[in-house]
């Protein structure tokens, strides 16, 4: 089982929590780390390692405030990797929360809710 | 001499005082002559002088004692002393160190600052192309607001058989890694728009993006997912009709009655890895008339928080067209530039920012 992966917020940097034991999966605060794949490594590497044996349901639960143009391509990649969860007959749902008063991160879940074949459900407040 | 033995000395001969004075006294009371052997008579008849006489010896061993401690104090004194000027020689080397590694940072920036103004110079000379848009179309502008020296933002202008072509680009990144990726966007336009005559902007997007994947190498699993987020217009002035294709980034247009309209791009930006196969670029033909007034921006603005972690968002920048667009070019850019400045006040800015208005 891969280990739990819990880094914590910067000022550049989100949250990540990564639990293998309870398949819940956390990425929150603001993304704009200067090396975005450098960033986002240790979370594929987790991933690969969590596909290998993962649990029945697993749930990535996506709290940002900000994210730039470099890390959404990151975050883009990391959920439709998950379509592996659903092909494996995993379930698989992804949670995008943001603020009522934050139409840019709304719109943003509204666009990858519309673009990606992934159980996708936007809670705001 | 140390303190033990000097203090002895000087209790011992405070103390020898006593036994000469007693023995002084009792010859005086006694009426007797001063010779040694009185002396000896009033010892042996007085037993009380036996113990005055002791006092030099207590009275030097007492002394001594307090000189043993003073000893011991003048031992300490001594190797705070030491430390004290060893920690001192510590700090003056560890000055010393940090002075010679501030001087070699300092350098490095300078080095680091100089060789990004001289990029800058070379991105400006590329971007400066696009000011040919305000004297072609009077009343345009453009703001431009890198967040550092180079900028992966820029705007492209190119003009060909009759056709304006007009794109806003939003590279990944930002600074030297963002303004990379603008070489790349910028040359690949011009190629583009060079090799295909009269080229459609849904052609245009579908080309760059294979040619972006072509020059950085990606396939699906590499890890370079770099490319930009691109509006494009191509404008026919004799028909009075632009077609928009966007990646990523829409355009905003207003109509010289007010009407404010929308049309959204297609989800994916350029280059990296669609995960939908054969996906086309969409267009769109607008008509327009004299006056109307078409906006492109990156998301820098409208992302950009201010002092309380609010986003200007986009809701506020249609209100700044609805309010700004009957302006003149040069008016619209300070307009601009004043609400994005009364927005951000010291909140730090995130992304490079432009804002483009053509007015046809």
């Amino acid at each position: 089982m891969a280990n739990n992966i819990n880094i914590p917020a910067t000022e550049d940097t989100p949250f990540i929590s990564l639990d293998a034991a309870s398949g819940r999966l956390e990425i929150s605060g603001k993304a704009l780390p200067e090396d975005s794949l450098a960033f986002f490594k240790p979370v594929y590497e987790w991933l690969n390692e969590y596909y290998l044996s993962p649990l029945d349901s697993t749930e990535l639960h996506l709290r940002l405030d900000y994210i730039n143009s470099s890390s959404t391509r990151h975050l883009f990649n990391i959920i439709s990797g998950m379509q592996d969860l659903l092909d494996k007959q995993k379930s698989v749902k992804v949670i995008w929360h943001c603020k009522t008063s934050d139409e840019m991160m709304k719109t943003k879940g509204e666009e990858l809710q519309s673009i990606l074949d992934i159980p996708f459900e936007i809670k705001e407040g | 001499m140390n303190y033990k033995t000097r203090y002895f000395i000087y209790g011992a001969l405070f103390g020898f005082c006593f036994p000469v004075i007693s023995s002084i006294v009792d010859l005086l009371v006694q009426d007797l002559p001063f010779s040694f052997n009185s002396i000896i008579q009033v010892q042996r008849m007085q037993p009380l002088h036996w113990v005055i006489d002791s006092a030099p010896l207590f009275l030097g061993i007492f002394a001594m004692l307090a000189g043993i401690k003073q000893d011991e104090l003048a031992l300490i004194n001594q190797n705070l002393e030491k430390k004290v000027t060893e920690r001192t020689r510590d700090l003056y080397e560890k000055n010393t160190e940090l002075s010679l590694a501030q001087k070699s940072l300092s350098n490095s920036l300078e080095k680091i600052s100089h060789s990004i103004d001289y990029a800058q110079r070379i991105q400006h000379a590329l971007i400066s192309n696009a000011e040919k848009m305000k004297t072609d179309f009077p009343g345009s502008f453009f703001l431009f607001r890198p967040r550092d020296v180079v900028s992966g933002d820029f705007l492209w202008y190119y003009r060909s058989n009759g056709y304006v072509y007009l794109a806003a680009v939003d590279c990944t990144g930002h600074g030297v890694p963002g303004a990379f990726m603008s070489l790349i966007g910028y040359c690949l336009l011009n190629k583009i728009t060079t090799e295909i005559k009269n080229a459609g902007t849904a052609e245009i997007l579908d080309t760059m993006h294979i040619e972006i994947q072509k020059i950085l190498n990606q396939k699906r699993e590499s890890e370079v997912h770099d490319g930009m987020e691109m509006a494009l217009c191509r404008v026919n002035t004799k028909e009075k009709t632009l077609d928009f294709s966007g990646a990523g980034m829409g355009l905003c247009y207003i109509r010289s009655n007010g009407e404010m309209n929308e049309v959204k791009p297609d989800f994916f930006s350029l280059g990296g890895f669609h995960f939908k196969p054969n996906f086309k670029y969409s267009s769109q033909t607008i008509s327009y008339q004299p006056g109307d007034r078409f906006y492109m921006f990156s998301d820098g603005i409208t992302d950009q928080f201010n002092e309380n972690d609010e986003k200007f968002g986009l809701t506020r920048l249609r209100k700044n067209m609805a309010a700004h667009h009957t302006k003149t070019g040069e008016e619209q850019e300070a307009a601009f530039g004043k609400e994005i400045d009364n927005w951000k006040k010291s909140a730090r800015q995130l992304d490079d920012m432009m804002i483009a208005g053509i007015s046809l």
